[in-house]
């Protein structure tokens, strides 16, 4: 009786997860419907679909241009390539065309936010492979861990064996700690490029990579995100701050929203705590920040994770969330599109999109320009980023969209 | 029959030292609030500490099971990852707008059968409970990042299961009542059911227990089983409270629950359990976080001071429990 109790169940956990893995072909079951719309016009292929993608990443552009004033730091013109030109289409074609680019793409984690960058470089593949006819062999490997950075040494090491092309690395490593096997990468006849870091806090040319594709965190995250406050508070308010886990990033995005803060004498932080970047720890400490100032006007998270929990966190207390004219304004930041919905929903204030599919689409232009074309790039690249608010939602949000609807069709 | 006897009485003794300890708690407890209300004047008051304690809740919940897998001297560190992928089920379910309740069964199922495979490795394949729930957890982690192709599950929440993890009933936020309802259901079990004595007296001393005529393979499913139920439970309230199931959800969580057990006075080596304690230590563990965020200390030294005050607590209770050896 028992033995065969057990052993119905020991059949029940096995069916179990052969249904689970079955389940991961099914996909994203977020948006199935607009994945399906959109990989139709992609299948449509040749000019006209390129051309909208190319359009879509101009109007990104130039918002975030229009919105953030001080856009000196976007020196890219992403997206903008003249597709259709025969002539020029023909003499790259003609340097180009049959041979193969060996790409390694390496995020720290995988996550919504690389899986959009590494969509934007589907992207860009997708269309050089169109019109070029060059091919794109692609791997991904993200470390288990945030922080496991010696995995993702061991990871640049192999693929510097593997003879591959370029690898395309972000890493929650240190710069002076990457560098040697960067410099190994280099040796072996492997190009590093880096993506999504901030390059300002180190000096670039010091690390053994060609280009550093990338947005400014201080200038082009934290700073919007001050300057949102200022302008929407006038210059009067207490804010409370939600950071994430201490490295990099998050030391650049404070820094440029701090310094942006001092500027307003009304302006003051008058809580920090950390949020560790997932939405519980963030809706944890903006509950307890709350109860001992209840009459905040502003949360910044530094991330949408942490914002969305301050949201939760504000609901549930029975403050207001800001709607225009009062209330508590939430911002976070990264652009991903459960943070838009919440915007278009009125419970996220804003956020900042800070050019993820135009990293991803920038990388691979660049990779291209300067390992096929022999183009000279500059150290660091920084795509546009703009401050998202329910005025301007809809463009990253559709554009954000369409990237994730990219697969990949470059071999 | 002697050595089960044996074994009861030892468990009296310890139970009667556990009874100390949670005294020792209290009084921390106690401590905190009396220095804090001076510190801090919204601190004591009743929505700060129902805010605390439904922030405990998830631990707490997860906390309960982990006291009984820890009491049998095994470890369950596939918890969190557990809370990930029966909030999954659920939530996916529920995205493609299947009823709630055959949802919410398939995610308690999920939990339950994952625990109960971990039960399976510990026994029939003698695995150490360490190594097969470190495995399910990796495991588990990676079908979450398949399964959500790493974009949070979202778009799910419906009235009805907005109340799990939102509602108020009688001005009390509902995960908070659950957690009194599976407090008092699991302190029955534990403490007056033959379950829960086998539970104790396999810890104590796993051979007298066979010998005695337990079935101990069957005993330790049951008790993995359980620990996956409660962290389904922990993670179906959480994927309602949270709006949307993160694959990464729960990471971190397992460790939070062995911690609040191990204040509570739960032996790591097995045969000594209380669910008091448990529910002490995972509040004790949001206390400390609130009083430290409360007062604006710098998040750099949140995590020392934190750590500082859990050994604190558990240092303070091996104190008194050596002085009351020496009297024994």
């Amino acid at each position: 009786m028992k033995k065969t109790q057990l052993k119905l169940a020991v059949l029940v956990v096995v069916v179990l997860m052969v249904a689970v893995m079955a389940l991961t072909g099914c996909g994203n079951a977020d948006n199935p419907v607009d994945s399906t719309d959109n990989a139709a016009t992609t299948d449509a292929g040749g000019d006209a679909a390129a051309d909208t993608n190319a359009d879509s990443g101009d109007s990104a552009a130039n918002a975030g241009a229009d919105n953030s004033g001080s856009s000196t730091t976007a020196s890219a013109g992403s997206g903008s390539w003249m597709w259709g030109d025969a002539a020029w289409e023909a003499a790259v074609r003609s340097k180009v065309e049959g041979q193969t680019l060996k790409i390694g793409f390496t995020p720290p984690a995988a996550s919504e936010f690389y899986d959009i960058i590494m969509h934007g470089a589907y992207s860009m593949m997708n269309e050089l492979h169109d019109h070029f006819g060059v091919n794109f062999e692609f791997e991904f490997v993200a470390p288990s861990e945030h922080d496991a950075v010696e995995s993702q040494i061991a990871t640049i090491e192999n693929w510097a064996t593997k003879e591959f092309d370029v690898v395309l690395v972000c890493t929650a490593g240190d710069f002076d700690s990457m560098n040697s096997v960067y410099q190994k990468a280099n040796d072996a006849g492997t190009a590093i490029y880096l993506f999504n870091m901030p390059a300002e806090l180190w000096d670039e040319n010091s690390i053994n990579m060609v280009s550093c594709i990338s947005y400014n965190n201080g200038l082009q995250a934290g700073a919007l995100a001050g300057e949102y406050a200022a302008e929407k508070l006038n210059g009067e308010g207490k804010i409370l701050f939600i950071s994430g886990n201490d490295g990099h990033w998050t030391a650049a995005r404070k820094q440029g929203f701090e310094d942006t803060i001092a500027k307003y004498p009304g302006l003051s932080i008058v809580a920090e705590q950390r949020g560790e970047y997932v939405r519980d720890k963030g809706m944890a400490a903006a509950e307890n920040m709350l109860q001992a100032n209840p009459d905040v006007n502003f949360i910044y998270g530094e991330n949408e994770e942490m914002a969305q929990g301050a949201v939760q966190a504000i609901e549930a207390m029975g403050l207001k969330l800001w709607d225009g004219t009062e209330g508590i304004i939430v911002v976070g930041a990264d652009g991903l599109v459960s943070g838009y919905e919440q915007i278009s929903n009125g419970m996220l204030t804003a956020t900042v999109d800070v050019g993820h599919v135009d990293m991803g689409r920038e990388a691979i232009r660049s990779i291209f320009m300067h390992e096929m074309l022999g183009y000279t790039l500059d150290k660091v690249t920084n795509v546009p980023a703009i401050l998202v608010d329910a005025d301007n939602v809809a463009i990253p949000d559709a554009y954000a969209k369409w990237a994730l609807s990219i697969e990949p069709a470059f071999n | 029959m002697n050595n089960s006897n044996t074994t009861a009485l030892e468990a009296t003794i310890k139970k009667n030292k556990i009874d100390r300890q949670l005294i020792g708690l209290v009084i921390f407890v106690a401590a905190i609030m009396v220095i804090m209300s001076i510190l801090s004047p919204s601190f004591l008051t009743a929505s700060n500490l129902t805010n605390v304690l439904r922030q405990s809740v998830f631990i707490m919940l997860l906390g309960f099971g982990m006291t009984f897998v820890l009491t049998t001297g095994g470890i369950d560190l596939s918890v969190g990852v557990v809370m990930a992928l029966s909030g999954g089920m659920t939530g996916w379910l529920l995205s493609f707008n299947v009823n709630i309740v055959p949802a919410l069964i398939a995610g308690f199922a999920m939990g339950t059968l994952v625990g109960a495979g971990n039960g399976l490795m510990v026994t029939k394949l003698r695995i150490t409970p360490f190594i097969a729930t470190l495995a399910t957890m990796s495991i588990g982690r990676g079908v979450m990042y398949v399964w959500t192709n790493s974009i949070p599950f979202r778009n799910y929440m419906v009235g009805g299961f907005r109340f799990l993890g939102q509602g108020n009933v009688l001005g009390l936020q509902f995960p908070i009542i659950v957690a009194i309802i599976a407090f008092i259901v699991l302190q029955f079990v534990f403490r007056k059911t033959r379950f829960g004595r086998h539970v104790t007296a396999f810890g104590s001393n796993n051979e007298s227990a066979k010998i005695s005529g337990i079935n101990t393979d069957r005993l330790q499913i049951k008790v993995y089983a359980l620990s996956g139920f409660m962290a389904a439970l922990s993670g179906i309230i959480l994927a309602s409270r949270l709006e949307t199931v993160h694959p990464e959800m729960g990471k971190g969580y397992e460790l939070d629950a062995i911690a609040a057990a191990i204040i509570g006075g739960t032996s790591l080596t097995g045969g000594k359990g209380s669910l008091i304690g448990t529910a002490l230590g995972a509040f004790i563990i949001y206390l400390i976080s609130n009083a430290i965020n409360l007062l604006n200390v710098d998040p750099d030294w949140e995590t020392i001071v934190k750590g500082i005050l859990i050994l604190v607590v558990v240092g303070v209770e091996f104190l008194s429990h050596s002085a009351n050896k020496r009297k024994l």
